[in-house]
């Protein structure tokens, strides 16, 4: 049986500047994924650092090899009512509020159909980022009709879910991610290739691509050390591990078990030798002591011996004052 | 006397004291310059004049044993002498100037609070860059090795670096300022009970504390910065209130006011207080630490301004250290542990685990007993095989290559790998032998500072950690942990023992959810109820440890469980051994006074039993010369002297009548300024002498042999009137040792006089006459006094 693994070798080929600390991040990217296992196509991965890149306008979100394509936008709804129907009390404008909520509701559900597709592995800022940015278009007026009449702001927490899930996987902002790289032209986009290798290939993996995987491992390890990075590429990077070392079983650690066991043994045995000797060699601390003088043992038995006089209790008298001496003459 | 059962028997073989014999009884230390003596009594080297006295064979030598109590150690004067003096400058000052003082008070206080913090702040960071650079470079070194062979290597490297940094930390307290060593918890507890222990709240000892603490901690050895926190705190407060240094011989002319000893216990109450907060983010926590540690002389007004100091330094360091982790004005960082917040709905307890817990702290009270227990062997070995500078340094290290070795096994030998994931955030992932994209979880628990091991057990999400990792860490740990404290290092027991209680309650934890398959069994719970039961058995504090843990917490329902936990843990361990601060304080002969009074103190013993007995006394009008004589006596070293009535002369049983007291610092100060009578009423500095002139030469005054007396002087006399103290407190010769113990205890005396029913001076009776008489379960014991 044909098992096909697919293994997801983000490859992050280095120009000569090479990846210094913040920004100027030369490198990546374009991802090109076949949904169909079929269609997978083994290269050497010689090959592939020789591929030009795929010229591409980065500014168009709608590009042709849309990985989760969602349903277009429709006017019904699904239970055929037409959509055009008014609702009156949403005041201030309420045409064109409705129109908002309508495109509201139609983006939103573009966006979760994507992301579910998204999921595994992880492609959500790079594959849903158009839909995103539908989504999140800012449209302001309707506020106070839509968001705040009824106690259970549909809008807003659907709103409120999608944003969440777009911040958690890190997709905003300053986070490196392939969409990033796809729009800001000032980073020079190199590549980055997926290659699909078959479970077959086995022995030959890990000698033929070690260099890239090493390369990829350090650049990685440096970018997430400067940068954000999004969980595309975090996922990427440990499915990419997980194949490498489970999988293909590539990184083979060496033990080193009887060095390590002997120089233990050495070290912890130092402190056995320094107590010993120092129990040995040392002289032992001793305290001189101050005899208190003896005048207060005295006095007590004179104390004593008055108390128990006038109390003419002469047995009491007798033992408390032997007992008075036998100490004072220690 | 029949009544006190047992008498601490010693070796019998009596040493015929050679000068070549006694050389370990110098002090390890070398002896400071002369007036670095702190109105020290012993000079060594008079040693020549105590054989005179004692016949060859009285002075008995034995082994450092923990029935003594030490000369070396003084009490603190926290009674006012209300001499002439005194009377004169409170007059002189009028209501306005009261009110002034009064303010300076709180100043001193916003002070105290502010730099303790600050001075937390430092040791933060610097630790916190320390451990960063030094993991980062084991990182790097461990995953060379991994891939390429040689691990044995790494783990040499490892332990040198750790001996190396170690090394320093050591140097400074064993040859710099001893008493840096270990937490400072016991001698700020002294401290506070009315004892003076020589350098403790000294600049350089603050110092000394501060490098010794980074450097311990960032040399990977199982101690915490929380403990030497509190002794910073109270060196900065004894330093600032004071208004001058007198280490760097800097006096800023302010503050004058407060250079006594009753003032300045107020003032270090307050910076302990201000140090538990800066420690712990826990400033309520601080002033009953302050309460329940010093609580002897405690007055009620204080509470307030301590509370002030303490809520002052814990908004500094969160302000500062917020800033610095680069979130400014956010105060997200309360104290330098953080336990995290205990919020989640799984960290809530419920009803039916009350007896669980109830068990754990039965659980920490036998655990902690076992530790104090063992560290009490390790600690008497080391006094009395280990006291040279040299050893000690050298022991240190070898602890810090042996927590390096076995750090480095634990983790070699664990195969326990968990996935590098978002849920937990790792800071120094270490792959060693497990697959790519993954890190073994042994290492994020010994490859971390322990501050940080501490709030990884509490919220790491179940199934972190698997139950033999956390066993072996705990068995590993906890000899480690007893094996570090009393080291010559600046170290607190504070966070390994609650590392050491989190990781065994986390095992519980771990346990019950497996056994019970239930979701309430949170394992982060557990690790912190732990935590409290293994630290509550160690240190037996109870209010405060109470207060302490639920402030760090932030969360106030976890008070009943944290107090039940921590009152068992009490009660078990108090069954097997005391706590091991009072273990420390035994250990150091420290003339420590208890709460309470020796249980059958009513009866047995009257203070004519306790009292030394040949007092001496000065005259009102006394000679030069007969002063300085008796001042230079070494076997004559003590503090207080009775001024009596000159016609009296003294009977045979007593010494005349009472007239006043006066104290050798107060002498020395005369004698120092030559306030004579034969030198007229103004004595040789053209001015009458005032109270400036006693509080300049506080709190060293040079001992005796630094004053020059010429022999026209020795015929002199001078007039002690107006500077002894005219109202001594005094005691029936009749009354019970249960009697003089409260009043010596609630007041905060140094002498009390004991008198018979007309006046006479038949004896004193000092701190060391009190602390002498000990209740064990043998009965009453009678400790003995030895040479410092």
């Amino acid at each position: 049986m044909y098992h096909s693994v697919v293994f997801a070798l983000l490859y992050f080929s280095l120009t000569s500047a090479q990846v210094d600390s913040e920004s100027t991040v030369n490198a990546v990217s374009h991802v090109q994924l076949s949904p169909e296992p079929k269609s997978l196509y083994v290269r050497s991965c010689q090959m592939d650092q020789m591929d030009p890149m795929d010229p591409m306008d980065p500014m168009d979100p709608m590009d042709p090899m849309d990985p989760f394509p969602c349903p277009r936008p429709s006017s019904l709804d699904p239970n055929g009512r037409s959509m055009d129907v008014v609702d009156e009390t949403l005041e201030h404008d309420p045409r064109r509020c409705h129109e908002l909520l309508i495109n509201f509701s139609q983006s939103s559900s573009n966006l979760v159909c994507c992301a579910g597709g998204a999921a595994r592995p992880v492609r959500l800022c790079e594959g849903c980022y158009k839909y995103y940015r539908v989504f999140s278009t800012n449209n302001t007026g309707c506020e106070m009709s839509i968001l705040q009449s009824d106690q259970l702001q549909v809008v807003f927490h659907i709103a409120s879910f999608l944003q969440d899930l777009w911040f958690r996987a890190k997709c905003q902002g300053t986070a490196l991610c392939l969409f990033n790289l796809y729009f800001n032209p000032s980073l020079k986009t190199r590549s980055v290739k997926v290659n699909l290798f078959s479970h077959g290939g086995n022995s030959t993996v890990c000698t033929n691509c070690s260099d890239q995987y090493g390369n990829l491992s350090n650049l990685y390890t440096r970018l997430e050390k400067n940068l954000s990075l999004c969980m595309d590429l975090q996922d990427a990077m440990n499915i990419t591990r997980r194949e490498w070392s489970k999988t293909f079983g590539c990184t083979v650690p060496i033990r080193d078990t009887i060095p390590v066991i002997l120089v233990s043994l050495f070290l912890c045995f130092l402190p056995a030798i320094f107590y010993l000797s120092s129990f040995l060699h040392t002289k032992q601390k001793t305290r001189r002591l101050i005899m208190r003088e003896s005048y207060s043992r005295v006095s007590t038995c004179l104390v004593m011996s008055r108390a128990s006089n006038a109390m003419s209790r002469h047995i009491v008298h007798a033992v408390s004052l032997e007992a008075c001496w036998r100490l004072s003459c220690m | 006397m029949s009544n006190v059962l047992k008498k601490i028997s010693w070796s019998s073989r009596d040493h015929n004291a050679h000068a070549g014999e006694r050389s370990p009884l110098l002090p390890a230390r070398p002896q400071g310059s002369p007036e670095a003596v702190e109105d020290d009594p012993e000079v060594t080297s008079q040693d020549d004049k105590i054989q005179n006295v004692h016949p060859p064979s009285s002075p008995k030598e034995i082994p450092h044993t923990e029935n003594l109590l030490s000369l070396k150690y003084e009490s603190l004067d926290y009674d006012n002498c209300e001499n002439q003096l005194f009377l004169e400058e409170e007059r002189k000052i009028g209501p306005r100037g009261f009110r002034v003082v009064e303010i300076s008070r709180w100043f001193i206080c916003l002070l105290i609070g502010i730099l303790t913090a600050l001075i937390a702040c430092i040791i933060d960071i610097i630790i916190e860059k320390f451990a960063d650079l030094k993991y980062l470079v084991l990182k790097d070194k461990i995953d060379a090795f991994t891939l390429n062979g040689g691990l044995s290597v790494s783990l040499v490297i490892w332990a040198t670096m750790n001996a190396g940094i170690v090394m320093l930390g050591s140097i400074l307290v064993a040859f710099v300022e001893p008493v840096a060593a270990g937490s400072g918890v016991p001698q700020i507890k002294c401290y506070l009970n009315g004892v003076k222990i020589p350098h403790v709240v000294r600049l350089k000892t603050l110092l000394v504390k501060v490098l010794g603490v980074i450097f311990s901690v960032s040399g990977g050895l199982a101690v915490g910065k929380e403990g030497p926190m509190i002794h910073s705190g109270a060196v900065i407060a004894a330093g600032v209130s004071q208004g001058r240094s007198t280490t760097l011989k800097r006096d800023f002319k302010i503050f004058e006011h407060f250079r006594r000893d009753t003032e300045k216990r107020d003032f270090v109450a307050a910076g302990a207080a201000a140090g538990v907060s800066a420690a712990f983010g826990a400033p309520v926590g601080g002033v009953l630490f302050s309460l329940e540690e010093g609580a002897s002389f405690w007055n009620q007004y204080l509470t307030w301004r301590i509370f002030f100091a303490s809520v002052i330094s814990t908004f500094t360091l969160n302000f500062v250290l917020s800033g610095y982790h680069s979130q400014f004005g956010q105060l997200a960082n309360p104290g330098l542990i953080n336990f995290g917040r205990f919020e989640d709905k799984n960290e809530a307890y419920t009803w039916f685990e009350i007896p669980l817990f109830l068990i754990i702290g039965a659980i920490g009270g036998i655990s902690g007993a076992l530790f104090n227990s063992i560290n009490y062997w390790l600690t008497m070995f080391r006094i009395r095989y280990i006291h040279r500078p040299l050893l000690q340094v050298l022991e240190a290290m070898l602890v810090a290559v042996v927590t390096a070795t076995i750090s480095f096994l634990m983790i070699y030998f664990s195969d326990d790998c968990q996935p590098l994931g978002e849920d937990n955030v790792v800071e120094y992932p270490l792959q060693l032998f497990c697959k790519d994209g993954e890190y073994n979880s042994m290492a994020t628990t010994f490859f971390n500072t322990p501050e940080k091991s501490v709030r990884s057990l509490f919220h790491d999400p179940p199934g972190s950690y698997n139950p033999t990792t956390v066993g072996l860490f705990c068995l590993s740990y906890f000899l480690l942990a007893c094996w570090t404290y009393g080291l010559s290092v600046s170290s607190g027991i504070f966070i390994p023992s609650l590392l050491l209680g989190a990781a065994w309650g986390r095992l519980i934890g771990i346990l019950l959810s497996n056994i019970s398959n239930a979701n309430w069994a949170d394992p982060g719970k557990y690790a912190l109820i732990g935590a409290a039961a293994q630290l509550g058995g160690v240190v037996r504090m109870t209010l405060s440890l109470t207060v302490i843990i639920m402030e760090a917490t932030g969360n106030v329902s976890y008070g009943l469980p944290i107090m039940l936990v921590l009152m068992t843990a009490k009660w078990v361990g108090d069954f097997f051994i005391e706590g091991l601060y009072d273990i420390h304080i035994k250990l150091q002969s420290v003339p420590f006074l208890d709460w309470e009074p020796p249980a059958t103190s009513h009866s047995h013993i009257a203070s004519s039993d306790v009292m030394s007995h040949p007092v001496v006394c000065f005259q009102r009008i006394e000679k030069v010369g007969h002063v300085v004589d008796l001042l230079s006596d070494a076997t004559c070293n003590h503090n207080g002297f009775p001024v009596v009535d000159e016609q009296d002369g003294g009977g045979s049983d007593h010494f005349g009548k009472l007239r006043g007291i006066i104290l050798r610092s107060q002498i020395i100060v005369l004698l120092k300024h030559k306030a004579f009578i034969e030198r007229g009423k103004y004595g040789m500095l053209g001015y009458r002498l005032t109270l400036k002139d006693f509080r300049d030469a506080y709190p060293r005054f040079p001992p005796i042999q630094s004053i020059h007396v010429s022999q026209e002087e020795r015929e002199c006399t001078m007039d002690l009137t107006p500077f002894m103290n005219p109202a001594p407190y005094s005691i029936p010769q009749d009354a019970s040792l249960n009697r003089i113990f409260r009043l010596f205890r609630a007041l905060g005396l140094r002498h009390l006089v004991v008198c018979n029913s007309e006046n006479h001076v038949v004896g004193l009776v000092t701190r060391k006459d009190l602390a002498r008489y000990r209740w064990s379960e043998h009965g009453l014991e009678e400790l003995l006094l030895a040479q410092a």
